[in-house]
Order: C-alpha cells, then structure tokens, then sequence
C-alpha cells in the first residue's frame, strides 16, 4: 500500500458514517448516521460529490443493489471502505488522538 | 412520475444515468418528509456541486477551454456578421429602388432574425466543440466559459457604473442576458452527451 492520503473533516465523517453502517451503507442512511451523530445534516450536493471523490482516490467502493418500489423502480448505491480508506481514517484519528493528549477541553472527557 | 424523469435528466447530464437514478431514489425516499420543494433544492444543488467539482478538479484545462471556446466564437461571430454586412449593403441598394421600398422594413426584420439565429448556431456550435474536448465532464468547460464571460461583462459594467439604483439593474439585467446567450452553448454540449450516451 503507498502513501495514506490525507483526509478533510468530511471525509473522515463520512468514512466512519458508512464504517458504522456496514452492509446499509448508501445516501440515505450516511446522510441519517451523519445527522444522528453529529447534530450536521450536509446537503445532498456535499454528500455525493464527497461520495463521487473518495471512490476516484480509492477509499470507498460502490455497487448498486436492488431497486425499490418507494425509491420510484431505482437501485440504491451501497458504499463500502476499501483497506487504504479504513488505513486513511486511522491514521487521522491517530493524529487527532496524539494532538488531544493532555488537553483539557470542556465537553471531551478522554482529552 | 413525469417530475422525476425531468429530475433525472438534469443530473444525468452532469453524472451517470446509473448514478444519478441512485440520487434520486434516495431523494425520493426523504420526500414524504421534507417536500416537494426540498426534493427539487436538492436537485438543483446536487447538480451544481457535481458539475462544479468537474470544474474545480482540473481548473486550469477548464479555463484553457473557456477561453479557446472565447475566441472560437468570436471568430465564427466576425464571419457570420461580414456575411450578413455584405447581404445588407447588397439588398439595400436593391431595396433604393421603387417597386422594392415596400418590403424594405420586412426585410430588415428577417435580416435581424435571421443575424439572431445564426449566432445562437454559432453558440450550439461552441457548446459541441467544447463538450468534444471534454469527454465525461462535457457540461464543466460550458460552466468555466460562463465564469469567464461574467466576470468580463460585470468588470465591463462596474468600470463604466454611475453610483445609483438605475446602473445597479442595469447591470443586473446584463449579467442575466449573458446567462441566457449562454443557453445554445449548453444546448450544444448536453447534444454530445446524448449522443455519447447513446
């Protein structure tokens, strides 16, 4: 594997969200995760181009499932993490991990 | 539903028939929560942050297009006029003589029409040719080319601007005509893209 490439705020957000989805991982349900557990709720637009530019460096992985009458007939885009998104998110939170040590911050209990 | 087609069109025009079909089912699936007027804000975003990620991802070829597509559509707008210049002093001597001063103010109206839908030939054509140089992304270069000629012809109105209310629509007018002289050049790409689909 080469280089872990570095990740936005984003990016990471949405890397987890579908982590935390496995199987169920596709527009709707990130959006919904998202929203559930971190009070945001990013718009579509931001969402798909994300989604769109993470599968080109080759962090996530899509295929499209079965279609369903309430989505009008159309298939649902599953997204998985490939190994280089999974190292890619680890690396960031390690980071995250290493500048919070010995902080106090209010709201953080294991800073 | 016919609304729907519509709005899978629009984004297929800046995505995959496959992926934007994806969009809009779940688009759809948050309808009967949010609304119809949520369900077509997140069209028209979800378009715009496509086709603006094509133009941010590789901005410099974007622009290197736009001003190509410039000075392209200038050339054909110089032959286009001398042409119709020429058949204007050509029919206006005819037109001097009596029996043909009646047809003299028809003429000059089919002229005008004539001159305005040669030059929205001329934008179609630009619209294809960009779309050509740009396979996959054929909507981005239209989008730089846009940028351009706005950013111009508001530079162009500020620079001459009187402070007051009157220069600010006026400006605001002209900056909504290059929007919609700028509609062919889209025309034109979205043709290729049909055809590339097909």
């Amino acid at each position: 594997m080469g280089a872990v490439p570095l990740l936005g705020e984003f990016e990471q957000i949405v890397l987890l969200a579908i982590l935390r989805l496995e199987d169920d991982a596709y527009g709707v349900t990130i959006r919904d995760e998202i929203a559930a557990r971190t009070d945001r709720d990013p718009s579509p637009g931001a969402l798909y181009t994300t989604l769109d530019r993470m599968e080109e460096k080759g962090l996530v992985t899509s295929s499209f499932g079965q279609a369903t009458p309430e989505r009008g007939g159309r298939a649902k885009r599953y997204f998985r993490v490939t190994a280089k998104g999974e190292a890619a998110v680890a690396s960031a939170q390690r980071a995250y991990q290493q500048l919070l040590k010995g902080l106090k911050l209010r709201g953080v209990t294991n800073a | 539903m016919r609304s729907t087609r519509v709005a899978e069109w629009i984004l297929a025009q800046v995505t995959s028939r496959e992926r934007a079909a994806a969009v809009i089912g779940d688009l759809l699936e948050k309808v009967p929560a949010r609304g119809q007027l949520w369900f077509w804000w997140s069209v028209v975003t979800t378009a715009v942050a496509l086709v603006w990620r094509d133009v941010s991802t590789n901005p410099m070829r974007m622009l290197r297009l736009g001003f190509a597509a410039f000075f392209l559509q200038f050339v054909l707008l110089l032959l286009v006029l001398a042409v119709a210049f020429v058949a204007f002093v050509v029919i206006g001597v005819l037109a001097h003589r009596p029996q043909l001063m009646a047809s003299w103010t028809h003429f000059s109206t089919a002229m005008f029409v004539t001159v305005w839908c040669v030059v929205a030939v001329v934008q179609f054509s630009v619209g294809r040719w960009l779309a050509r140089h740009s396979p996959e992304h054929e909507l981005a270069p239209c989008v730089a080319y846009s940028i351009i000629g706005l950013t111009f012809s508001l530079a162009v109105s500020l620079s001459f601007a009187q402070p007051g209310v009157l220069q600010t629509i006026r400006t605001i007018v002209s900056t909504a005509g290059f929007v919609v002289w700028d509609l062919p050049i889209y025309a034109g790409a979205v043709s290729v893209r049909r055809k590339r689909a097909a």
